[in-house]
């Protein structure tokens, strides 16, 4: 149990659970706010992570300017979906949506000279020639700690430095939203997703607020795509698959839906309790492999979901009263 | 009157037709609404009412037939751009914002929010303000005409079938329309506050020249407040005129107790009340 006590590990769950954090927070506009039922924003994570090392690595931009083209690139594929699909009902959305995530990912296996293919992006520049875009983040990491060694002495390390960053970012960006979900312009978001015929008889051009929404919500997306290739120094396709868009749900919901502080706080018990797992080797969990206790935690996040569900369906910060409103 | 124009048309509809299956929900319907009026649409159930409702604000496209609003083609053009015309319409079942404030119901309504915008909220912030503060206003203004300005904070998912209705009208009254097509506006509504309402409405009619068309099944209410009253049956206009004339036209009577009713009428609960014998004598 050693483990429990180690800063360097929860630093580490926390920046995983502030990227889920900024991803989620992505999701949370679009279905939380808009009702769009999409199944398959990991791949606006995907997008903004490949194609910032894409640029990076092979078109030798700056990473300022491809992380940045990356977040338009990303927003651009949110319309392009979202143009045939929007108009769909509900459930034909999230059918369409799962699709367009799993197309993507099979791109990022199948186009191996414009992505590295299955081995990931260390592939970037050709087998045997191990290619980084992480070198002018490592720079800036490197100058945010000395700052933070100004506050924190020796205890700024690299994780807790990507810790604050990231939930810095994180912090922001729902700051961000919550001023933009009770403007005007999120009203309409919220009656889209509470009546979309009554909105459009008031005026207002569902359609478009969708695909606002949705584009976004893809740019949010996006951002936790670099953070994402940002921590961890390569990626691979298999870190896009379906259930990635799952957890942002899990998160979503534990939280509450349409509750924008609700996904930071959702986000960390995701993350403590996938990371919590590890410990589970007393007896009689210690009679399973290594291996094998970590599908615990997949097990143990369905029991809380479906825990959630019976008991507190609106999340922890939701309203009860707004469960039974027809 | 000093609303100029008084007497040319607002809404004139040729020839629309529209099918659901093999049923003509619409068969060819003819009709003109005139400015600044306050008309009636009857008919029993089932005649095409809503579905005209639907068609003219945009929520169904026409096979057939040409609709124009104040002199311009509407057919073709989608609901929020027909609302956004000044012409407005309620829903006969209501479709209140349920998991939003009554207030929020109101303002979202209002026109001209730039703050609707996303590039506009960003850059010009304050005139997303400014707007918000009149919409605010105006919105408290309506609700307490509606009775509703005590309710301004709860759920609109919280009120009364009643209330809903109470709602729409106000919601609709937000967008300043030139015209609002009411779908059956008294149904669940207490009478004396009915009256308050069709008061209301004769104001802007006064006032401003608003034209009102009302689905309503209440016959009291159709004879008092309509100029004009247009009857369908079977997705037709079978009759349209001065209430006196249309109460002793045959056709509509007909209509109403059955005689001349086709095979292609749909069974609905017979909820309205046909004109009694002392209306139609």
């Amino acid at each position: 149990m050693s483990g429990l006590a180690n800063v360097q590990f929860w630093a580490f769950v926390g920046v995983v659970a502030g990227i889920y954090t900024i991803f989620a927070l992505g999701l949370q506009l679009q279905f939380g706010f808009t009702g769009l039922l999409n199944f398959g924003h990991v791949a606006f994570m995907a997008i903004g992570a490949y194609t910032m090392a894409i640029l990076v690595v092979k078109v030798e931009w700056p990473l300022w300017l491809s992380a940045l083209v990356a977040i338009a690139v990303s927003m651009l594929f949110g319309l392009i979906i979202g143009l045939p699909t929007v108009r769909l009902r509900a459930d034909y959305l999230a059918i369409t949506t799962i699709a367009f995530g799993e197309i993507i990912r099979f791109i990022a296996v199948n186009q191996q000279t414009l992505t590295g293919g299955p081995q990931g992006t260390i592939n970037l520049t050709g087998a045997g020639r191990a290619s980084s875009y992480n070198r002018e983040w490592l720079d800036f990491q490197g100058w945010a700690q000395d700052q933070l060694e100004v506050i924190l002495g020796d205890h700024a390390t690299r994780d807790l430095t990507m810790l604050v960053l990231v939930w810095i970012v994180a912090v922001v960006l729902i700051v961000l939203l919550q001023f933009m979900v009770h403007s005007p312009w999120g009203r309409v978001l919220r009656s889209v997703r509470e009546d979309e015929d009554a909105t459009s008889a008031l005026g207002k051009n569902v359609f478009s607020y969708k695909l606002q929404a949705l584009a976004v919500g893809a740019a949010i997306g996006a951002i936790a795509g670099l953070f994402f290739a940002f921590q961890f120094s390569f990626f691979s396709p298999q870190d896009f698959d379906p259930l990635t868009t799952f957890f942002a749900y899990v998160i979503v919901l534990l939280g509450g839906t349409a509750k924008n502080w609700g996904v930071p706080v959702g986000a960390l018990i995701f993350a403590f309790i996938f990371a919590g797992t590890r410990f589970l080797d007393f007896w009689p969990l210690s009679e399973l492999t290594s291996a094998d206790r970590a599908f615990l935690r997949l097990i143990v996040v369905g029991l809380i979901l479906i825990g959630l569900m019976a008991f507190r369906p609106q999340g922890i910060f939701g309203k009860k009263e707004e469960m039974v409103l027809e | 009157m000093s609303v100029p124009e008084r007497n040319g048309t607002i809404l004139e509809l040729s020839d629309v037709v529209k099918h659901f299956g093999g049923v003509a929900a619409v068969a060819g319907a003819e009709l003109d609404v005139r400015r600044g009026s306050i008309t009636a649409l009857i008919g029993p159930n089932g005649a095409g009412k809503t579905t005209l409702f639907n068609i003219v604000s945009g929520f169904y496209k026409p096979e057939r037939g040409v609709i124009s609003f104040e002199g311009e083609r509407i057919d073709r053009k989608p609901p929020h751009a027909i609302a956004q015309r000044g012409l407005v319409r309620t829903f006969q079942i209501t479709k209140a914002l349920t998991k939003m404030s009554v207030l929020e119901n109101m303002m979202l309504a209002a026109p001209h929010q730039p703050g609707e915008q996303l590039w506009r909220l960003v850059f010009t912030p304050r005139s997303a303000r400014a707007r918000e503060r009149e919409v605010h206003e105006k919105a408290h203004e309506l609700l307490k005409l509606v009775r509703l300005d005590r309710l301004a904070g709860d759920y609109a998912g919280t009120l009364s079938g009643g209330q809903r209705k109470l709602l729409e009208f106000g919601r609709a009254l937000m967008r300043d329309p030139t015209m609002i097509m009411l779908d059956e506006p008294m149904a669940g509504v207490n009478p004396s506050l009915g009256l308050e309402l069709l008061d209301h409405m004769k104001r802007l009619q006064d006032e401003r020249g608003t034209t009102f068309l009302l689905i309503e099944h209440d016959m009291e209410v159709v004879m008092n407040v309509s100029e004009r009253v247009i009857v369908m049956n079977e997705g037709r206009v079978i009759s349209a005129g001065p209430p006196d004339e249309v109460r002793r036209d045959q056709a509509v009577i007909d209509a109403y107790l059955g005689t001349g009713r086709g095979a292609g009428e749909p069974s609905a609960p017979a909820e309205e009340t046909p004109p009694s014998e002392g209306d139609t004598a």
